[in-house]
């Protein structure tokens, strides 16, 4: 690798200084240091250091997100077939789909690297890896069929608002992948609503089909049974093979990419365990409680777990350690309030068929608080020491 | 024996362990006192070039406490007083003579030891140049004479995780050791003695004077991480500690009434294995570590010590160099190699699945950026500290909010820097803010 | 003659720029968002505080010497009110659609901190002339924010400026959308912040010192 070496030891003047392109330095220097890792000797206590550092770590999110992304460019192109009345094969479903999700990881990815760029030039720090996550996150929560522009202002947004005007990663107290995605819903709520357009193959217009959780049984007919009518079954469901935004709807490859974060212990588990429970307690409440058969009321714990975007949202948004409390017991209270408030949003309020994204950015913003009340308690069982 | 229930710190093993045999090394020319490893030190120089001086005489004392000298541990002539930036001093170095002379401090035979009044104890000690032993937490400053502590910590193990093995400078020395301890409880009312758990073995002698039996993982033996959990009220904070090495030193003294000289200490070094040292205190650094090249960084302690100088000599509190390898080749794509050699506490690198002694090398391993929150630290911390809120609390200049949440329960062993993949001085950070808080206080 | 020029210069510039009542003192910022959705509504409601804080503070002004400090505040009240009420009536009398669109917007403007903040702070402690100026400064900064809000709101939010549809028609047939989002009132908390920001800290433009 010493030519690649070379061409940026080359190149750098030309970056740094006076040089021409000084302006994108930030961009020269995480390029660089993608390649090779940076040499920096340590100064203080302790003289070794742990190897991880935040662009391992980062990546990892990335690797656990590869599941995801794969199931959800092949679940696209599937869909986009079975719109246009053709079943595709494994293949061509996938090119379809790449036809379609590319794009908008592509935007996502070039519009927030841009944003990034600009704020680390002005404030003259490193662009942090953060980014990589946030720029993958956000497609994935979107519908397949979702205008490019949209996605740019919606990672636009999330990034500036989300995360820049508070200083950048690490400062911001909401996850600026949901907040990009909460400004696309609340902007364009036709591209965004629980009507999933499903890509129709060549023709202009698509046609729609409803996610699971805009279903609505009928007459005296139960949720569960209008659920597997429209091939919402309980296995469907785990496998992904239903409509809906483009990384959320298999539930076999959301855990996989779980798993991963948990063994690495990227994810920290109190989390997620800590919204299960919240999701399927706060179930069982309105199942045991709840009157109506024909709504999600009466659908149960399983299908309030599989359907929709709560597992992909508790896994990969509700983890981001910045916007999660940073105590173990305030993890515990935030995952499961996520999972509470996810449930009740999807049950009690008819305006919002799906409640993880609320849910999670409500929380982001209780989060500090629920911090604070920790170590409040945590200091007043101290022996103090002053 | 009590156990003392400390279970987060250091996990991983590192390469480098000294085995246990002891090497007496020959008489170094030169020998020297630094001052950079004394606490909060403001010296006054004594002597200047081209004095003769004996083993025992002093060289500089701190000005804010006159009545604690440094004493010479070599007969010969003062050869340099190497002063450092804003003339600081560093340290003042003696040429051998080839005989050298004691000064002849007041002595006490074993039975006038076991009668003698405390303050008289006291007084030989400062006056030996070995008072300085006893150290004060939290701040870690030399401890007071004049008051008595609640509670006196023995450390059998010094701060470092290749620091010397008790077993080997205890070896014979019980009875020296069990005087020491009743000098101790002279001073203070309670002494307590912690011992590493797979250290006992060795220390078999000594059981019934073992008081705490602490966990085989760094830091497990600092005398803050023991104080903390062994406290129970808030005026325990205020404990002393002293080092085993030390505290035969101190008996010595008194007992021939000639300042001790020799100590054991180690040298680690990744993939060597090194033998424990005979020396004498302040010996050369170069005369312990002969073959140092140009990509080594010299420590005391790679965790908690200071950066030695090559050609320096070792201080008054230091018996451990840790020698880490200087990096000097960028990793090609460093951050998403599997990682099979890497040392880390992490679960992220496949080396997590042997267990294998871990390289060492004085790399941060990547840049600094802003704190994620993640809480690495707190979960490593051996004290339960959150030192990613303590941290924040400090920068927003909110003291009162960092002493509440425990600023001064840290122990100093630098593992939350070491593990924080942010790379934040997490434990700089600390001691500096605990240093100033220590000299407003006083 | 000059002088006295400058000096009105200076509290024109410190009201609607420097010290602007929004962007720097943080005020009104409650009408700001309830009436920001259309432009028309902005004016108007910028034309109207503008009107109250001037005569309120040249009144005020003008009563200093013989306002008790004691109730002090009662007084500057009653003529707020007063003036408010005039205003009011005269928008149900002449401009009904968009008076009632205000709805309870201008009533409230008696509560409006700007009006009591500059009565308060300025025209206590100064001549009428004086505070007259600084009334309409305020008035017209407090307006010159909430009219570049209402333009921005109006124009992503429904595609219209002053009720004018703008956009053009093959945009929207290439797929453009209305921005949801600035119909609604974050919409305007999130156009206020970024304005605040830009002003303080875009270099050139803000008066704050980095």
């Amino acid at each position: 690798m010493k030519w690649l070496k070379r061409i940026f030891d080359k190149s750098e003047k030309h970056f740094s200084g006076s040089g021409k392109l000084a302006k994108a330095h930030a961009l020269f220097d995480a390029t660089k240091t993608v390649f090779f890792h940076p040499l920096r000797r340590t100064a203080f206590i302790p003289f070794l250091r742990d190897c991880l550092d935040l662009k391992r770590y980062m990546t990892f999110v990335l690797i656990s997100l590869v599941p995801v992304t794969i199931f959800g460019i092949y679940n696209t192109g599937y869909r986009a077939g079975l719109g246009s009345g053709v079943e595709l094969d494994l293949l061509d479903s996938f090119l379809h789909g790449s036809y379609y999700v590319i794009p908008i990881i592509l935007v996502s990815y070039v519009v927030g690297l841009f944003w990034e760029i600009l704020f680390a030039g002005i404030r003259k720090h490193k662009i942090s890896e953060g980014f990589l996550v946030t720029g993958l996150l956000f497609p994935l929560t979107l519908p397949a069929t979702i205008p490019l522009w949209q996605v740019a202002l919606g990672i636009s947004f999330g990034v500036i608002i989300g995360k820049e005007v508070f200083g950048g990663t690490g400062r911001n107290i909401l996850n600026p992948a949901l907040t990009a995605r909460a400004f696309v819903y609340f902007s364009y709520p036709v591209s965004m609503s629980g009507e999933i357009w499903i890509p129709n193959l060549g023709a202009v217009d698509g046609m729609s089909g409803a996610t699971p959780l805009a279903v609505a049984a009928q007459g005296n007919q139960s949720i569960l049974a209008a659920l597997s009518d429209m091939g919402f079954a309980l296995k469907n469901l785990f496998w992904g093979f239903v409509p809906g935004s483009i990384g959320e709807t298999s539930v076999f490859c959301i855990v996989l990419g779980m798993f991963f974060l948990l063994v690495t212990r990227i994810a920290n588990f109190r989390i997620i365990a800590g919204g299960i429970a919240g999701l399927i307690f706060t179930a069982i409440v309105f199942y045991l409680f709840g009157e109506d058969p024909g709504s999600w009321i009466k659908a149960g714990p399983l299908y309030h777990l599989f359907a929709g975007s709560f597992l992909f949202g508790i896994t990969f948004m509700a983890t981001d350690p910045v916007s999660a409390p940073g105590t173990n017991e305030a993890r515990w209270i935030f995952g499961f309030l996520i999972g509470f408030f996810t449930v009740t949003i999807r049950v009690a309020n008819p305006a919002f068929v799906e409640g993880t994204m609320l849910a999670i950015l409500f929380m982001n913003v209780f989060a500090p608080l629920l911090d604070h009340m920790v170590v409040k308690y945590k200091v007043s069982k101290r022996i103090p020491n002053v | 024996m009590e156990k003392v229930n400390i279970f987060k710190g250091f996990k991983t093993r590192l390469k480098g362990e000294p085995d246990l045999s002891i090497i007496k090394l020959p008489k170094p020319s030169t020998i020297a006192v630094s001052a950079l490893d004394i606490p909060f030190i403001r010296p006054r120089i004594l002597v200047k070039d081209g004095d003769k001086v004996k083993i025992g005489s002093p060289l500089f004392y701190d000005k804010q406490n006159p009545d604690i000298q440094y004493l010479c541990p070599g007969a010969g002539v003062v050869q340099k007083i190497v002063f450092g930036a804003r003339r600081r001093l560093h340290e003042v170095v003696v040429q051998l003579f080839e005989k050298e002379y004691h000064v002849e401090f007041e002595s006490l035979t074993k039975k006038a030891l076991g009668t003698a009044d405390t303050q008289k104890i006291i007084d030989i000690l400062i006056k030996g140049g070995l008072w300085q032993c006893l150290r004060r937490l939290p701040a870690r400053d030399t401890a007071d004479p004049k008051i008595q502590p609640p509670l006196i910590i023995v450390c059998l193990n010094e701060n470092d995780m290749f620091a010397p093995h008790p077993g080997l400078y205890l070896e014979n020395e019980t009875s020296f050791f069990e005087l020491g301890l009743s000098l101790l409880r002279k001073i203070s009312k309670r002494v307590v003695v912690a011992a590493r758990k797979n250290h006992l073995e060795k220390l078999a002698p000594l059981n019934t004077n073992i008081t705490h039996v602490i966990p085989d993982l760094y830091p497990a033996w600092n005398p803050g991480a023991i104080l903390f959990h062994i406290k129970k009220t808030a005026d325990e904070n205020n404990a002393w500690y002293v080092t085993g090495q030390h505290l035969l030193l101190m008996v010595k003294l008194i007992l021939t009434g000639h300042y001790p000289i020799e100590r054991i200490a180690t040298v680690s070094r990744e993939n060597d294995k090194k033998p424990h040292l005979l020396i004498r205190q302040g010996m050369p650094v170069k005369s312990l570590a002969p073959s140092l090249g140009k990509n080594d960084l010299i420590t005391s302690g790679m965790f908690s010590g200071r950066i030695i100088a090559p050609d320096s000599h070792m201080g008054f509190f230091e018996n451990t160099l840790n020698i880490l390898k200087i990096k000097n080749e960028e990793e090609f794509l460093g951050f998403i190699r599997p990682g099979t050699a890497k040392t880390t506490v992490s679960n992220t690198f496949l080396s997590c699945l042997f267990d294998k002694p871990g390289q060492a090398d004085c790399d941060t391993h990547g840049e600094e950026r802003a704190c994620i929150n993640c809480a690495c630290c707190h979960r490593i911390c051996p004290n339960d500290l959150m030192p990613n809120f303590i941290m924040k609390a400090l920068h927003g200049d909110d003291l009162e909010d960092a002493l509440d949440m425990g600023l001064l329960d840290c122990c100093n062993c630098g593992l939350c820097s070491y593990t924080c993949p942010c790379k934040i001085e997490l434990a700089h950070i600390f001691q500096d803010a605990m240093n100033a808080y220590h000299k407003d206080k006083e | 003659m000059l002088a006295e020029k400058d000096h009105f210069k200076e509290i024109l510039i410190k009201g609607i720029w420097k010290e602007n009542p929004v962007a720097y003192q943080v005020l009104g910022i409650c009408s700001a968002l309830a009436v920001t959705v259309k432009m028309s509504t902005a004016i108007v409601m910028g034309i109207a505080l503008t009107i109250v804080t001037a005569f309120s503070s040249l009144i005020i002004s003008s009563m200093r010497k013989h306002i008790p400090s004691n109730i002090r505040i009662i007084v500057e009240l009653a003529v707020i009110a007063s003036l408010v009420i005039v205003t009011d009536q005269i928008l149900k009398a002449f401009l009904y659609d968009i008076s009632k669109q205000l709805s309870i917007f201008v009533g409230l403007i008696i509560t409006n901190c700007i009006v009591l903040g500059r009565a308060e702070s300025f025209a206590l402690a100064n001549p009428p002339a004086d505070s007259f100026v600084d009334g309409v400064a305020n008035g017209i900064g407090y307006s010159l924010i909430l009219v570049c809000v209402a333009f921005i709101r109006e124009l992503l939010g429904s595609g219209k400026i002053l009720g004018f549809n703008v956009i053009p028609g093959f945009l929207v047939d290439m797929g453009y959308q209305n921005m949801g989002l600035m119909v609604l009132a974050p919409g305007a908390f999130f156009i206020i912040g970024l304005l605040v920001w830009l002003k303080n800290n875009l270099p050139g433009v803000s008066h704050e010192e980095n």
